[in-house]
């Protein structure tokens, strides 16, 4: 749940896509669930756009998350320390140890 | 597309009067669809003679006699399949049915309405709710046309030639033990009851209904669309009101045969019917015929023949498409729906048919001959668009996709938004500028689903709120249902199998590695094993002094693994388990939870030995992550443990990393690397600022401890080399001296006369290595030969002016007259720089550089400019 929670927080944002395929897309995170499967508005190729015509007329896409290589961030949005303790929160938790209650 | 067998030339010769479509118009893409697998009957059914071609006609060659016959014709085949004959037959056939025709009403009326239906094709509109259907039942007379269009009849099927088979489509049953009559009078109760009970309210079904359960449980892809009150959450009771639901729309008469619902095409009847009443002559006639019949049903509907046709079970594809064409002709159609039992076996041929029927009926209008060619152009083109959107449209109903939701929802959800949830909670608390609110968990999940899903519960007449309001039960339920699910075990290892069958869960995703956690501890055998077999740490780290146990220490680090504790690996250990700690204490505090910091400070004392030749709770600071940690944890500390902790690390502050390596004096250049800088820099902003809160208001004796602490336990001479040494002094010294200002009255002599020991014990330990203070990077006196240290123009020498600020501000005239010819080089090298860089320009440094120099002068009632010193007036 840790990315889960994580990427709910980029909605709105722009994010760039790099798929499994090598395709690149640009757009902005609409959506996003458990799976991390992504709706993408606003896309854009950021390879050659002659190389995947098809994708030139799209404006929106659904991604299944297991196509996806790596999901390129703006630096900025990203919150280094909430992220480390959110990940000793999911790691503890792993470990049996829930935090609070 | 000549699957149909039609000889275009004699049907394009056919009759001049009828339109004749061209075959771009009409071609909607039926031959693109993937499964064309029922091909191998067209011999069959078409035969095999026939030529094929393009551009054949729509029409269908009403009566004409060269129509290709089926080679196959038998009797039961011709039943079948064979339009052609049906066509042929159609005037024949019309006559003898029309009385029966009539007495259901118009069979005219309801092929418009087909057609009409079609075309209002709009997939808001599609379902009715319950409400929506009951009031229009409770509007009575004035909308009983209404009423028929959506309490639906279902046409006598006496005719048919064999009853619909059952099982291939879940069907509604009347109840056994009851007869036709019966059910029929029970649904006119329902109905009434209905109508009179407008407000959707569950009505109680009749006791049979209890005695005698459905047959077939309504599948979900025929339920009504269902706008529950939330009360009615039980199974049982949904169950129930689907079928009062059904059985309000299955107003029938006596020859019922089961009928399945679809009833996805009902609403559109009634606006169809409104809006096309000017171009229906027939129209008003047939509506008001309906309107007497309000509460019965209007046999004449289109739809039962529709469900009739649904029902059948026929394979053969193409008659589907034949069915499409044949429409065309609404008397042919009178014909062919009681011949036909070509059918959709199921709901994906459903749909197509519907498609084909949108097709053909939004090609109608641009047979309109008033149309100019832009304005056939754009509609033709619209017509494509809006055939294209709605094409899947109405493949599930809102029931489908509430299921669909909370389905979704409860792999998601959480009641434990704090803990599964963290990152996105927290950030948008830190985000909405520190709202805290725990309580929003389960409203803000609906709310962002609402909004980021774009599901619109309820189309788009529902409000907002109304949705929103769903959706939190949807979320509380699927709150319910996770929490009842509990906690999933990932994997599945079957006694036997070789290996482990692992599920992905919406929380876990399937894991590549299942490594079983407590395994080393679960085999004792093993664990000796393990223990002798574990050199984690360097040997020569540590000595069996100061080897710790588990026990002895904290949790996270496993039994049989010894560590050191000047170890980097103990460290990092202490640093997680600390985080642990705070962590819990912090969610704790965010529950107002009463907080017991016991564990945190026994996890602390831990490292607070005195035999230690480096405190490992110092040596927290050896990484930047213990540094962040600092003021978290600071926080959670009584003020005695405060004190102590402060005690601990004023003692140790020479072993401190950032003090350490923080003296120009360790490297050979006198020039500190950056990677420490950047220590330094952090250590100023986490701990740094923490201990100036504290000491900020901690009292006269303690900071006077603390600065004999610095003073005994350090070597101060390499301290006040460093950044961080001489600002933690600085600090000390200008407390000690405002409280001394401020309450000199309320100061015991005793601790003044302490102060001022300790102050000529400290200015003994710095007199004529006051000079040393000042890193060459930062020293001015050595740059008299004009030629600047650049790097050094980036350098921020206030702290050393602060510090001899302080220095002077505590001592007497002599202390100050000792320390200003100790400096004397440096502030003139300071004014010389000011007046370099004044001349070339940089004025804002040039001001800074005074400014930090008159920082030290101002307590002694000096100051300074760039080319001179003159006393403050």
């Amino acid at each position: 749940m840790l990315f889960f929670s994580f990427f709910k927080t980029l909605v709105d944002q722009e994010i760039r896509v790099e798929l499994k395929n090598d395709i690149e897309i640009k757009g902005t995170l609409k959506s996003i669930d458990q799976f991390l499967n992504l709706k993408l508005d606003n896309i854009s190729t950021v390879n050659d756009e002659t190389k995947y015509p098809h994708l030139i007329a799209i404006k929106s896409l659904f991604i299944r998350g297991s196509t996806i290589r790596y999901i390129h961030l703006n630096p900025m949005l990203v919150d280094a320390n909430l992220l480390q303790d959110a990940s000793r929160r999911e790691a503890l938790a792993n470990s049996g140890n829930r935090i609070g209650r | 597309m000549s699957f149909f067998g039609f000889d275009n030339k004699h049907g394009s010769a056919g009759d001049g009067n009828l339109e004749t479509y061209n075959f771009e118009e009409t071609y909607d893409g039926l031959g693109e669809h993937p499964e064309e697998d029922e091909d191998a009957f067209n011999a069959e059914t078409f035969g095999d003679d026939i030529a094929v071609g393009k551009d054949f006609d729509f029409t269908g060659g009403k009566g004409d006699a060269n129509m290709p016959k089926p080679s196959a014709a038998n009797e039961q085949h011709r039943q079948k399949v064979s339009y052609a004959q049906i066509a042929q037959q159609s005037t024949l056939e019309e006559d003898v049915l029309q009385p029966m025709a009539s007495l259901w009403g118009s069979s005219n009326k309801s092929s418009e309405q087909q057609e009409q239906r079609q075309e209002q094709n709009d997939p808001e509109r599609k379902v009715l709710s319950l409400e929506e259907i009951e009031t229009q039942l409770a509007q009575g007379g004035g909308s009983n046309d209404n009423v028929n269009a959506n309490a639906v009849s279902l046409a006598p099927q006496a005719f048919l030639p064999h009853p619909p088979p059952q099982g291939t489509f879940p069907n509604f049953m009347i109840p056994p033990g009851l007869s036709p009559q019966q059910f029929q009078q029970f649904q006119q109760q329902m109905a009434s009851a209905a109508a009179a009970n407008g407000a959707g309210h569950f009505i109680p079904p009749p006791p049979f209904m209890n005695n005698a359960p459905f047959p077939y449980p309504a599948p979900i892809g025929m339920a009504p669309p269902q706008q529950f009150p939330p009360q009615l959450q039980q199974q049982q009771q949904q169950q129930q009101q689907q079928q009062q639901q059904q059985q309000q729309q299955h107003v029938q008469p006596e020859q019922q045969q089961p009928q399945p619902q679809h009833q996805q095409q009902q609403p559109q009847q009634h606006q169809q019917q409104q809006q096309h009443v000017s171009t229906v002559p027939n129209q008003d006639q047939q509506a008001k015929k309906q309107a007497d019949l309000a509460a019965f049903p209007v046999l004449g509907s289109r739809e039962p023949e529709q469900q009739h046709q649904q029902q059948q079970h026929q394979p053969q594809q193409q008659h589907q498409q034949s069915n499409y064409y044949l429409q065309n002709k609404q008397q042919q159609q009178q014909q062919f729906r009681h011949h036909n039992v070509t059918n959709n076996s199921n709901f994906s041929q459903q749909q197509r048919y519907h498609n084909a029927n949108n097709h053909y009926n939004y090609v109608n209008p641009l047979q309109n001959p008033d149309l100019t060619p832009e304005e056939r152009e754009r509609l033709l083109k619209r017509q494509e668009k809006v055939a294209r959107i709605t094409k899947d449209s109405g493949v599930m109903n809102p029931r489908d996709k509430d299921f669909v939701t909370r389905f979704q929802l409860s792999q998601i959800v959480t009641d434990d938004p704090y803990n599964e949830d963290f990152y996105y909670q927290v950030h948008k608390v830190i985000n909405s500028q520190g709202i805290n609110s725990n309580i929003g968990g389960m409203n803000s999940i609906a709310k962002n689903y609402l909004e980021h899903s774009g599901h619109r519960l309820g189309g788009r007449h529902k409000r907002v709120d109304v949705a929103l309001q769903r959706m939190q039960q949807q979320v509380s339920r699927a709150v319910t249902v996770a929490k009842e699910r509990g906690p999933k075990q990932g994997v599945l290892t079957r006694e036997g199998a070789l290996g482990k069958v692992s599920f992905g869960t919406g929380k876990q995703p399937r894991r590549q590695l299942a490594i079983k956690p407590n395994e080393r501890e679960s085999t004792p055998d093993s664990s000796n094993i393990s223990r002798s077999g574990t050199p984690t740490v360097n040997e020569a780290d540590y000595t069996s002094s100061d080897i710790v146990s588990k026990d002895a220490v904290s949790s996270p680090i496993p039994s049989d693994i010894k560590l050191s504790k000047s170890s980097r690996k103990f460290h990092l250990y202490l640093i997680e388990k600390l985080y642990g700690i705070t962590l819990t204490l912090e969610s704790m505090e965010r529950e107002n939870l009463p907080i017991d910091n016991s564990e945190l400070w026994a996890t602390l004392i831990v490292a607070d030995e005195e035999n230690q030749q480096v405190n490992p709770f110092v040596a927290v600071f050896n990484y930047n992550k213990g540094m962040k940690l600092f003021s978290r944890l600071f926080h959670f500390l009584t003020y005695e443990q405060k004190m102590n902790l402060i005690t601990v690390i004023f003692s140790n502050l020479q072993n401190i990393d950032v003090i350490l390596k923080g003296s120009y004096k360790n490297y050979e250049s006198s020039i500190i690397p950056e990677d420490i800088n950047k220590k330094i820099e952090l250590f100023q902003l986490t701990v740094l600022k923490t201990l100036v809160l504290f000491l900020s208001e901690a009292k006269f004796q303690e900071v006077l401890k603390l600065l004999i602490y610095i003073i005994s336990k350090n070597n101060l001479t390499f301290l006040c080399t460093t950044k961080i040494g001489l600002s933690i002094i600085t600090i000390s010294i200008s407390r000690l001296e405002l409280i001394k200002q401020e309450y000199n009255n309320k100061l015991s002599g005793e601790d003044l006369a302490t102060w001022s020991q300790i102050y000529d014990k400290l200015f003994q330990y710095i007199e004529g290595r006051l000079t040393s203070i000042f890193p060459p990077s930062l020293s001015s006196s050595t740059s008299n030969n004009n030629s600047f240290v650049e790097s050094s123009n980036d350098e921020d020498d206030s702290y050393i002016w602060q510090f001899l600020a302080s220095l002077s501000l505590a001592g007497k005239l002599n202390h100050q007259r000792i320390i200003v010819d100790e400096v004397r080089d440096e502030i003139f090298g300071v004014q010389k720089k000011a007046k370099h860089e004044m001349s070339i320009g940089n004025v804002d440094k040039a001001n800074k550089y005074i400014g930090n120099l008159n920082l030290f002068l101002n307590v002694m009632g000096l100051k300074a400019n760039e080319n001179d010193i003159t006393e403050i007036k």
